[in-house]
């Protein structure tokens, strides 16, 4: 069984007495948790690790937190997955993501887990999303296991200022938290992104990669470029067409979305970093309603999908923001569902503008 | 010479994915965001001395012998 809980208590121990209530009848070995920056880190890893003390609790601050039926902001949100589903976790911290060779430490903390049969054990990946170091993180995890590691970069509420993760009781910023399920049954991974190909290439030939900034696409001033292949004659005109046209690296017909961040000068800062000499097509924005809709019917066609968990990039909840459609997104899950707004998604590698979702089925 | 950086890519996916498609599939798309576009190489592509120590050096990272 998966339970899913909201709490808006704006009192962190209130909130998390509320959740514990609402969660209350099953054994869970795992308590995931997203958490408002409002909420102060600390106070709910320990609260969550005394109030579940028979299950892992791992979690994160956000950038608004969502569970099936509506989108929050200053809330907590957490789903409990009960030892029917995820019979055996295992939880490791990378404690100081600057530190090299870390991402090697904590996978070997994770023990035989980290190496188990790919059909049976998914990953959880929840990231400091303002270390900058998620291709890094991602990158590692892929050269050291054959897991796919799903999960996002955790937001502060649009502050940019500083994000939490949290595990074992444990809040911890500049760090990352791996969980490894083993769920007998299965999972089902959904990445969707509402894009649709345009057919025009830009390639980066001169780029910083340290600073996810582009500084020549085609030779040419990535300022220039990037006007060019979406038609404006401004650079403020361009910096209008950021959300609706970012660049994708293409899988086949699959983008992995790089989003466009600011100009910076005659250079392009991206969201994440973005590979010399790997063409990346400009890609125009469609409906993320109904992409995401047929994205977990797809995924759901069997009706054995039994829970969610979704990273949901924070540009697209800014789109359904403005676009007043929060509840027509939160509603298309029909299952029990939790997640947040993230400051970056993790499939494979960092990605942007897309949401990675990890769909148990029982 | 031709085609070494095909066989290259090949022997890397399939020593890391023991017959697993899965793992096979997520092998390519990792050698993707690493800046090795699979699909643009044939077994008639010339030997291209850069992929081919860019690929050794994946292929030690991911630690298998090619």
């Amino acid at each position: 069984m998966i339970k899913t809980a909201l709490s808006k208590a704006p009192d962190t121990a209130e909130a998390i007495a509320d959740l514990a209530r609402q969660l209350a009848g099953g054994s869970p070995s795992l308590v995931v948790l997203f958490f408002s920056s409002r909420h102060d880190g600390a106070a709910i890893a320990a609260l969550a690790s005394a109030t579940w003390p028979q299950s892992r609790t791992i979690g994160c601050s956000t950038a608004g937190e969502i569970i099936a039926g509506e989108m929050t902001d200053g809330a907590v949100v957490a789903m409990a997955i009960d030892q029917a589903v995820a019979d055996e976790v295992a939880v490791a911290v990378i404690d100081d993501l600057a530190k090299e060779g870390c991402v090697d430490t904590a996978l070997a903390a994770l023990g035989a887990m980290a190496n188990g049969d790919p059909e049976t054990h998914v990953g959880i990946v929840l990231i400091d999303g303002m270390s900058g170091k998620e291709e890094a993180v991602m990158e590692r995890l892929g050269d050291l296991s054959d897991l796919r590691f799903i999960g996002g970069s955790a937001g502060d509420d649009l502050a940019f200022q500083a994000t939490t993760v949290i595990a074992e009781g444990r809040a911890m910023h500049h760090a990352a938290v791996l969980a490894v399920l083993h769920v007998p049954a299965g999972f089902r991974i959904v990445k969707t992104q509402s894009f649709c190909r345009t057919g025009k290439t830009l390639t980066p030939t001169r780029v910083d990669p340290e600073n996810r900034l582009v500084i020549e696409f085609d030779h040419q001033p990535a300022s220039v470029a990037y006007m060019a292949a979406v038609g404006t004659e401004t650079i403020e005109q361009a910096a209008g067409k950021f959300m609706s046209n970012p660049v994708g690296l293409m899988n086949g017909d699959d983008p992995y979305v790089r989003s466009p961040q600011a100009f910076d000068g005659q250079a392009l800062k991206f969201y994440c970093a973005v590979t010399p000499g790997m063409d990346l097509e400009l890609l125009e924005s469609t409906d993320i309603v109904t992409d995401t809709g047929k994205a977990l019917a797809d995924a759901n066609a069997d009706g054995r999908v039994i829970g969610i968990l979704n990273f949901n990039c924070i540009l697209r909840t800014l789109e359904l923001k403005a676009k007043d459609l929060t509840g027509d997104y939160a509603r298309l899950f029909t299952v029990p569902m939790a997640g947040f707004s993230t400051y970056g998604e993790a499939d494979i590698g960092h990605i942007n503008q897309t949401a990675t979702m990890i769909a148990f089925v029982g | 010479m031709a085609g070494q950086v095909l066989r290259m890519i090949d022997k890397l996916v399939e020593a890391r994915a023991k017959g697993n498609a899965t793992v096979a599939s997520t092998t390519r798309t990792k050698l993707l965001l690493k800046g090795i576009k699979v699909t643009n190489w044939t077994a008639t592509s010339p030997d291209d001395p850069e992929m081919i120590a860019k690929i050794r050096e994946v292929a030690k990272e991911m630690g298998v012998a090619i």
